[in-house]
């Protein structure tokens, strides 16, 4: 990309969403097997198509932030591959971005600041630098905050300026944990329909996970269920409704 | 983005007072201090000059002592330029070497473990104690003061140091790694800046033990023009004056070094969002 300031963020110039594959994905915590099943993930086998939005749910302790992890390569499955289009996941990838639940912004750094931190690591020059933060900012709602310090935006803000650190790094897949929940409804269904937009204009791959079957359900265009680390149910949203999930994560 | 209406705006805050009704404070307490002072020596004349000199004589030990020009004069200013030099340098020392310690230390565990004990309990030595071996192993000199000034200002550094990265949420680092950054990268981009407020903090420490340090070894330590030795010139010509001159002078000397470095960690900490701005 020959990337100039006023380079907009259009489909043509940004890398689309890969397809992902896991097999046989195995992780347990801990170092031995002991007679109590280890928690834990899998085996887990699971395709999701490039560009789609998959939604997983599931309760407290079913394994969501483990997947993601892994999906993330920041564990390493025991057994089973993870693969994102046509090469292994092994570790922190720069094909994808992980949103974690509490936006872990950088608070020494300025919003602008925060966003280009991924840039830097990947020493893209200034003009593109500014000109991929700028971008990001709009996509989130936030332009003209990029001088701000951190501690002076509200938590929907925040998780804002997080979700653009994520996009400016124009991903091919965008793992998110949670990302909304410690936001007031109203502000979750703002940044829901941000999120669903930023995804349709950049065709990028989603895995969204939530404890929120509502918002799986508004969101995803497929949902996986979750239960004692194993696919309970892998349905098209479509075909669902907040009381079949219900029924089926009892 | 939502527009602002002058009169919808909150009073501000008023836990905090402000910086002159403060330092007014401050003053009525000096002049307390020396109201009882002067009351107890030249006032009720409860104590000879020569045991527990009045304000005044303190005073005037003071100003020949710095700024006097006769040939007895100005030996306080030699001595706390030598004192000076002495603390920064061993203090630029320390904080170069425990910024070292406390990476390595902060970076692998084993090593935090192997150390952080011995460290702590070497801290909690006095450090007038190390003198005596500092003596014997450098001699009367300089060596010696320095030696005593860096090994108690390198430990507060190290442990803040290894202990702030050790204590960085791993959300931050998750956030670095998932966002590219890695290794050393990692270490500089996130970890270091997410520790600065703690590392600041333990600078303050280490400052406030290298200046004990300094005073306490030069005290022993004769023969290199210093405030310590004037401590001990007092008290050898029974000029009681002088020694409560010179304390004045390292408590003034400490109390400034504390205010800046805590001017410095103020500002961090409040760019960092971890303190409330009035
Ligand atoms: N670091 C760890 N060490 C040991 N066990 C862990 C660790 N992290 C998670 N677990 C266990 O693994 C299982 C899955 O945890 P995970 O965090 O993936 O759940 P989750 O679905 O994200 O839950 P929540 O909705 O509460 O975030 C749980 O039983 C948990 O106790
Ligand atoms: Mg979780």
């Amino acid at each position: 990309m020959s990337g100039g300031r006023s380079a907009p963020a259009t489909t043509a110039t940004t890398p689309q969403g890969l397809p992902l594959l896991l097999d046989g994905v195995t992780y347990r915590y801990g170092r031995t097997r002991s007679a109590t099943a280890p928690a834990g993930l899998g085996p887990l086998s699971l395709e999701v198509r490039a560009g789609e939005f998959l939604c997983v749910v599931g309760p407290s302790g079913s394994g969501k932030s483990t997947l993601l992890s892994l999906l993330a390569g920041f564990l390493r499955p025991q057994a089973g591959v993870i693969r994102l289009g046509d090469t292994p996941v092994t570790g922190p990838d720069p094909r994808l971005t992980l949103v974690q639940q509490e936006a872990a912004l950088f608070s020494w750094r300025t919003v602008a600041g925060n966003v280009s931190f991924g840039l830097e690591q990947r020493r893209l020059p200034r003009a593109e630098r500014d000109g991929r933060v700028g971008d990001a900012l709009r996509l989130v709602g936030l332009e003209g905050y990029g001088g701000r310090r951190v501690h002076e935006l509200s938590g929907g803000q925040r998780q804002r300026v997080s979700l653009a650190r994520a996009l400016a790094l124009q991903p091919r897949l965008l793992l998110l944990d949670e990302p909304f929940s410690a936001l007031d409804d109203r502000t979750r269904t703002v940044l829901a329909d941000e999120l669903l937009g930023i995804w349709w204009s950049r065709k990028v791959t989603v895995v969204f996970v939530t404890h929120n079957l509502e918002e799986a359900l508004a969101l995803g265009q497929r949902v996986v269920a979750l239960r004692g680390g194993e696919v309970a149910l892998d349905a098209p949203a479509r075909e669902l409704d907040v009381a079949r999930l219900r029924e089926t994560l009892e | 983005m939502t527009p602002r209406t002058p009169a919808a705006d909150p009073a501000p805050p008023r836990t905090r007072s402000p910086r002159w009704q403060v330092l007014s404070w401050q003053l009525i307490g000096l002049a307390l201090i020396l109201g009882v002072w002067w009351l107890v020596t030249e006032g009720l004349g409860l104590y000879p000059p020569y045991v527990f000199p009045s304000p005044a004589q303190v005073w005037t030990e003071i100003s020949y002592g710095l700024w006097g020009t006769g040939p007895q004069d100005g030996k306080l200013l030699s001595a706390l330029a030598g004192s000076l030099r002495r603390v920064l340098t061993g203090y630029g020392i320390a904080v170069v070497l425990g910024a070292l310690v406390g990476l390595l230390m902060g970076a692998w565990r084993p090593l935090r473990a192997a150390l952080g004990a011995y460290l702590t309990g070497i801290q909690s030595v006095p450090s007038i104690a190390f003198v005596p071996f500092a003596i014997l192993f450098f001699g009367l000199n300089e060596r010696a003061v320095l030696f005593v000034v860096i090994l108690e200002g390198f430990i507060p550094v190290a442990l803040a140091v290894s202990g702030a990265l050790l204590n960085v949420p791993p959300a931050l680092r998750i956030a670095g790694r998932t966002l590219g950054a890695r290794g050393l990268s990692l270490t500089t981009g996130v970890l270091l800046p997410a520790a600065l407020p703690n590392v600041l903090t333990g600078l303050r420490t280490a400052w406030s033990f290298a200046w004990r340090a300094l005073v306490g070894a030069e005290l022993l330590i004769s023969g290199v023009a210093s405030i310590g030795e004037q401590l001990e010139v007092g008290r050898a010509t029974a000029n009681v004056a002088l020694v409560l001159a010179s304390i004045i002078i390292i408590g003034i000397i400490g109390g400034l070094f504390d205010t800046l470095l805590r001017a410095l960690e103020g500002r961090v900490r409040r760019d960092y969002g971890l303190e409330v701005t009035p």
